[in-house]
C-alpha cells in the first residue's frame, strides 16, 4: 500500500526493511492508486489482458477525466488530454524517464506496445513520489508507463512469448527473455506488429449512407528493448535501458465523401538509451540520477499532382540529450527534495525555411512535504529557463518561469480527503514556432491552472472516489486563419468545471470472483474568450459533457470472462455548438474470455476478445471512423 | 448488501446508457423544393476534411426568404468536402467541390443532372468559367479542362498551364489563368489560353507570383496575388502587351456595369502575429483609375473588421451581397442596394460562404 516512496518517508528511521521495501517500491509506485494527494488511476497487465484492452490509448480512455483523440485503426494517431486541458499538457514517462517530442508536441501513445506493459498510471497533477526528475512536476498530468519486470521466483531465467492476431490483418508477436546474474537482471524484448487496417465503415450522409473500407491504413512496426537492472540490497538501484523502434504506416486521413485519395505515408525511427539510478546514502538521504539520449527520425510523404513532380517529402530528425539529478532529505516530519534537469533538443528538418532550432532547458523543482499524523501537506515550486538558437531568422525570447503547486491530504486507513492547486503551462513546439508560414516565434506559453478537491473511501471489497475540479486555460496556442495563411497565435481562454466519480467492488459468488468497476465524468469546458462572439460559452470541440466507462470481470479457476463498455455523450467537432457540428453519442461494448493452462510447469494464457460487439459505427474524431465489430486472439506463454 | 449494490450499480449503468445514447436523431426536417422565382444560390465552402460544404437559396423578393442546404434536400446527399466555385450558366448551375473532387451540373432546383469526378492525374477542381456552351475548370493538376455543357460526364480536352491554377476568366476569345503556387515554388506567370484552338497563347512572365483572383472589366484585367509579406495586392494586366502593373489592394473583385467593384479585407499583423482585419469597399472607375467608397456601413459596422469571403453583385439590380466568414461559425451575408444602403443580413447554413449565383 505505502508504495509511494515519499509518502513513507516519515517511516524511514524505523527499520531498514521498511526503507528497503519503499526504495524498491519506487519502481512500481504506479501500483498505488488511491490514498494520494493527486488523483491517480492505474491499470495492470492482468487487467489489460482480462479486459481485452487493445492498445495504450484503449487503456487510457477507460480512465475517468481523459479524452483520447483516436483517429482510428492500429496506426491512427492517439493522444491523451486530461480534464479539458489539451494533449500537450499531459507528459508521458516510459520506465521513469519523460518522453518528449519537441517538434509535434503531444506524444502519440499509440506507439507504445501494450504487450510489454506492467502498469499504466495516470496522475492528475504530479506523481506522488518526491524523488523524481524536475520534468515530472512541470505538467498538468502525467501518464507513467512501466514495463514488465522479470519474475525469478524459483528460477534464474524468465522467458515469455506473446502472439496476437485479429481482424483486418492484425498480427503481433513478442518475445521476452530475462536472466538473473547475482544482483543484476539482463532482459531483452523483441516485437513485430503489422495490420492491414482496412476495416469497413458506414457513415451517414443526409438520406444515404457512405459505405467503404479504410484505405491506406496499414502499419508495420518492430521494436527491441534491452534492460539491465541492478539492485544492491536497497542501497543502489540502477536501470539501464536501450530502446529501438521502427514503423512504417499509411495515414488514411478523414473519409472524404465521393473521393478517396489517401496517399500519405509516415515512417518513424526512434532510438534511445536511458539510465535511471537511485542511491540511498543514509536512511534519510537519497539521490536519483537520470540520463538519456534520444534520437527520433521521421519521413512524411504525400503523393498528389498538386506537388512539384507529384510528390512531397519531409524529413525530420530530432536529438535529445537529458540529464537529471534529484536529492531527497527527510527530517521527520518534514521531507525536502530538489531536482534539476538539463535538456538539449535539436530539430533538423528539410521543411522550407526551417531554421534548425536548438533548445536548451534548465528545469528545477523544489518540494517540501510535511506529514503530521493523518495530515500531509506538500508545496512544489518549478523553475524553468529555456533558450533557443536558430540558424537564421527570429528566435523566441528566453523563457523564465516559476510555477507553484500545493496539495493537502488527510487520510485514514479507509479514506482520503485531498485538495490540490497547481499552475502549469506548455511551451510552444518547434512546429508552432518555426513551421513554414504557419509558425510564429513570438508565441508565449499556454497557461493552465488546475484545482482539485476529492476523496476516496475503500475497504478490501469496495472502493469509491469522487473528485471535483476547476481548470482554466489562457493564451491558448492555436492556428488562426486569414484570407492568406494560417498563423499560430496565443488566443483564447477556456474555463473547465468537472467531476470524476469512480466505484469498484470485488466479491465472491460461490467459486466465482467478481470485480465490477465503473466511472463517470462530467466535463463542462467552455470558451470564454470573447463575450461578443457567437462562440462565447460554447463547449469546446471533442469534449463530451457526460462520459462513462464500466467493466465487469468474473474469474473462476482458470477461466475469466469480462465485459466492458465505454459510453460518451454528444460532442461537437467544430467550435460552433450547432446540431450540424455534433458527433453522435456512442456506447461501445466489448467482451473477452480468458483461459490459462499449466503445461509442464509453464503457463499458457489464451484470450479471445470480441470488440465493439454491437458493431456500432462511431467516430471519436469526425470522419475518422472507428472499427466496427472485430475479433482478437491473444496467447501468452511463460516458460 | 452486495446484491443491493449490484442492483444500484446496474441501474446506474443502465440509466447512464439511456441518457447518453437514447437521444434520437432529429425527426426528418421538411424539405421544401427550391422555388423557381428570382433567387440567389449561396455556396458555403465548409471546412476541409469535414464534408460540410452546402448550398443555400435566398429569395430577394419574398418573405420566408431563406432555404438552407437545398442541395442535400434535392439530392438526398451532401455536397461533400470543400465547395470551391459556383456558376449559373445557361439554365444550369455548376458547382466545383475540390475535396470531393467533382464538378456537378445542377438543374434550376439544385438537383444533380450529371457530374464528373476528376481523376488523380486531373487534380482537384478549382474555379469555373463559361463561354459558348463550354465550361472551363482550373485544376490542381496544372490544367484547365474543358467540358461541353450538353454532357459534362467526359471532358472535351485540357490544356497544361502554370502551377496549381486558381481563378480563370474569359476576355474576348481568351481565357486568362491565375497560376498560383506549387509548394514551395511560386509561379510568376499568367497563362493566356486561345479558346478557338484551346491551346496556350502565351505564358506571361511577371515579376510577381502566386496569383489568385481575376476580374475582367471591358478591356481591363485585374488580378490579385499573394505577396511574400503576407498581403494580398491587385495588379492590372494588359493581355496584348503582357504588361503587369501594381494597382492597389483588393481581396475580392467583381466586374459590373463597366466598373470594378472591390472589397479589401486587409490583414494587419502585429509583432506577435495577432491579426487585425481592416475592411473597406470601393468602386474603381477603370478609365480614370479613381476609387470611391461604396457601402454605407452604419447599419453593419462589424463589417469593418470582418473577413469578406463572398462579394457578389446581382446583375439585375446592382444589389451587393457581402459574406463575412470566420472559419469557425456559420457565415453571415449582408445585402446592400446599388446605392450602398444596407437592406438586410442573414446567416447561412455553413462555414465560409464564398460564392453566389443569381438565377431568374
Amino acid at each position: 500500500m505505502a508504495s509511494a516512496l515519499l509518502w513513507a518517508v516519515p517511516m524511514f528511521a524505523q527499520s531498514d526493511s521498511t526503507i528497503h521495501r519503499d526504495v524498491e517500491a519506487v519502481d512500481v509506485e504506479a501500483h498505488t492508486q488511491k490514498r494520494q494527494a493527486m488523483p491517480t488511476q492505474t491499470m495492470s497487465a492482468i487487467e489489460i489482458q482480462q479486459l481485452g484492452v487493445q492498445n495504450l490509448a484503449d487503456a487510457v480512455r477507460r480512465f475517468s477525466g481523459t479524452n483520447v483523440k483516436d483517429y482510428g485503426g492500429v496506426g491512427g494517431l492517439k493522444t491523451v488530454s486530461v480534464r479539458g486541458l489539451g494533449a500537450a499538457h499531459t507528459a508521458v514517462s516510459y520506465d521513469g524517464v519523460v518522453v518528449s517530442d519537441c517538434q509535434a508536441g503531444p506524444v502519440d501513445i499509440g506507439r507504445f506496445s501494450i504487450g510489454s506493459i506492467e502498469t499504466i498510471a495516470l496522475t492528475i497533477g504530479q506523481p506522488d513520489g518526491l524523488l523524481q526528475p524536475a520534468s515530472a512536476f512541470a505538467q498538468a498530468a502525467m501518464l507513467s508507463i512501466s514495463t514488465r519486470k522479470p519474475n525469478f521466483i524459483e528460477k534464474q531465467t524468465d522467458a515469455r512469448a506473446q502472439l496476437k492476431g485479429g481482424s483486418f490483418g492484425y498480427f503481433d508477436a513478442q518475445v521476452e527473455a530475462a536472466r538473473k546474474v547475482r544482483h543484476s537482471t539482463l532482459s531483452g524484448t523483441a516485437q513485430f506488429m503489422r495490420s492491414r487496417g482496412d476495416y469497413p465503415y458506414s457513415l451517414p450522409n443526409v438520406d444515404t449512407t457512405e459505405h467503404g473500407r479504410r484505405q491506406n491504413s496499414d502499419i508495420r512496426s518492430a521494436r527491441a528493448e534491452i534492460n539491465l537492472s541492478t539492485a544492491d540490497s536497497g542501497r543502489l538501484q540502477n536501470h539501464l535501458k536501450a530502446y529501438g523502434f521502427y514503423s512504417e504506416r499509411g495515414l488514411p486521413g478523414a473519409v472524404i465523401f465521393y473521393y478517396q485519395q489517401a496517399k500519405e505515408r509516415l515512417a518513424d525511427k526512434n532510438f534511445f538509451v536511458q539510465n535511471d539510478c537511485r542511491l540511498r546514502l543514509r536512511d534519510n538521504l537519497m539521490f536519483r540520477f537520470q540520463a538519456k539520449y534520444n534520437y527520433s527520425w521521421n519521413r512524411y510523404e504525400d503523393t498528389n499532382v498538386k506537388y512539384t513532380s507529384g510528390r512531397y517529402v519531409e524529413l525530420n530528425t530530432q536529438h535529445e540529450g537529458y540529464f537529471s539529478m534529484a536529492g531527497l532529505w527527510s527530517w521527520r516530519p518534514v521531507s525536502v527534495s530538489l531536482a534539476g534537469d538539463v535538456v538539449y533538443n535539436t530539430l533538423e528538418s528539410d521543411i522550407k525555411d526551417n531554421p534548425q532550432p536548438r533548445r536548451l532547458t534548465f528545469l528545477s523543482a523544489l518540494n517540501v512535504r510535511a506529514a503530521l499524523q493523518r495530515f500531509e501537506a506538500t508545496a512544489t515550486l518549478v523553475a524553468r529557463h529555456a533558450s533557443e538558437k536558430v540558424e537564421f531568422g527570429k528566435r523566441p525570447d528566453d523563457l523564465k518561469r516559476l510555477t507553484p503547486a500545493f496539495s493537502l491530504k488527510w487520510s485514514s486507513n479507509r479514506a482520503t480527503i485531498r485538495a490540490m492547486a497547481k499552475a502549469t503551462y506548455r511551451i510552444p513546439t518547434f512546429n508552432e514556432l518555426y513551421y513554414t508560414t504557419l509558425g510564429t516565434t513570438g508565441l508565449k506559453p499556454e497557461e493552465a491552472r488546475e484545482l482539485n478537491v476529492g476523496f476516496d473511501f475503500g475497504t478490501s471489497k469496495f472502493d469509491f472516489s469522487a473528485d471535483f475540479y476547476a481548470n482554466n486555460v489562457e493564451n491558448k496556442i492555436v492556428a488562426i486563419p486569414t484570407l492568406y495563411v494560417w498563423k499560430m497565435a496565443n488566443y483564447g481562454e477556456v474555463h473547465i468545471l468537472g467531476a470524476d466519480v469512480a466505484a469498484g467492488t470485488e466479491f465472491d459468488v460461490a467459486a466465482v470472483k467478481l470485480k465490477l468497476t465503473a466511472n463517470y465524468s462530467y466535463q463542462k469546458a467552455i470558451d470564454v474568450t470573447d463575450s461578443n462572439s457567437k462562440l462565447y460559452k460554447s463547449q469546446i470541440p471533442y469534449t463530451p459533457l457526460h462520459s462513462g466507462k464500466a467493466a465487469a470481470v468474473a474469474t473462476f479457476g482458470k477461466y475469466s470472462l469480462s465485459a466492458t463498455t465505454i459510453v460518451s455523450g454528444k460532442r461537437y467537432f467544430l467550435e460552433y455548438n450547432i446540431p450540424d457540428n455534433e458527433i453522435e453519442p456512442y456506447a461501445e461494448f466489448s467482451a473477452t474470455a480468458t483461459r490459462s493452462f499449466n503445461i509442464g510447469g509453464s503457463l499458457l494464457t489464451a484470450s479471445l476478445s470480441c470488440l465493439n460487439i454491437t458493431d456500432n459505427q462511431y467516430s471519436v474524431i469526425k470522419y475518422y471512423p472507428m472499427p466496427g465489430r472485430h475479433f482478437q486472439l491473444q496467447v501468452n506463454f511463460t516458460l | 448488501m452486495k446484491k443491493q449494490f449490484i442492483k444500484i450499480l446496474s441501474l446506474c449503468a443502465l440509466g447512464a446508457t439511456t441518457v447518453f445514447v437514447s437521444c434520437d436523431k432529429n425527426s426528418d426536417d421538411e424539405k421544401p423544393e427550391v422555388k423557381t422565382v428570382k433567387r440567389v444560390f449561396i455556396l458555403n465552402e465548409g471546412k476541409m476534411n469535414s464534408n460540410n460544404a452546402s448550398l443555400d437559396v435566398y429569395y430577394p423578393n419574398g418573405e420566408n426568404n431563406y432555404q438552407s442546404k437545398v442541395f442535400a434536400a434535392a439530392n438526398g446527399q451532401g455536397l461533400g468536402d470543400t465547395g470551391q466555385d459556383l456558376l449559373a450558366y445557361g439554365n444550369r448551375i455548376y458547382v466545383s467541390v475540390s475535396g470531393s473532387n467533382y464538378l456537378a451540373k445542377l438543374d434550376q432546383k439544385g438537383k444533380i443532372v450529371e457530374q464528373y469526378s476528376f481523376t488523380e492525374t486531373d487534380g482537384s477542381p478549382r474555379y469555373l468559367a463559361a463561354k459558348d456552351g463550354f465550361i472551363y475548370v482550373s485544376t490542381w493538376g496544372n490544367k484547365v479542362m474543358k467540358f461541353d455543357t450538353a454532357a459534362i460526364v467526359a471532358p472535351k480536352g485540357s490544356v497544361e498551364v502554370g502551377l496549381n491554377p486558381e481563378e480563370i476568366a474569359i476576355k474576348g476569345n481568351y481565357l486568362i489563368v491565375c497560376n498560383s503556387t506549387e509548394y514551395p515554388i511560386n509561379d510568376s506567370t499568367i497563362s493566356v489560353i486561345d479558346l478557338t484552338t484551346f491551346t496556350i497563347k502565351k505564358n506571361v512572365e511577371t515579376q510577381f507570383g502566386n496569383f489568385q483572383k481575376i476580374a475582367v472589366v471591358g478591356d481591363s484585367v485585374y488580378i490579385t496575388y499573394y505577396t511574400p509579406s503576407y498581403s494580398i495586392e491587385m495588379l492590372n494586366f494588359d493581355v496584348e502587351s503582357g504588361i503587369v502593373k501594381p494597382s492597389g489592394s483588393a481581396t475580392n473583385m467583381v466586374s459590373f456595369d463597366d466598373k470594378l467593384y472591390c472589397a479589401n479585407s486587409a490583414t494587419v499583423y502585429d509583432a506577435d502575429w495577432n491579426a487585425t482585419i481592416n475592411t473597406n469597399f470601393f468602386v474603381r472607375d477603370v478609365k480614370t483609375g479613381k476609387d470611391s467608397e461604396i457601402l454605407d456601413l452604419t447599419s453593419a459596422p462589424e463589417l469593418k473588421t470582418a473577413t469578406v469571403y463572398l462579394f457578389e453583385i446581382d446583375p439585375d439590380n446592382g444589389d451587393f451581397y457581402v459574406g463575412a466568414a470566420d472559419y469557425v461559425t456559420n457565415g453571415t451575408i449582408y445585402r446592400f442596394d446599388k446605392t450602398g444602403k444596407f437592406i438586410t443580413k442573414f446567416e447561412t447554413s455553413g462555414l465560409n460562404p464564398n460564392h453566389a449565383a443569381f438565377v431568374k
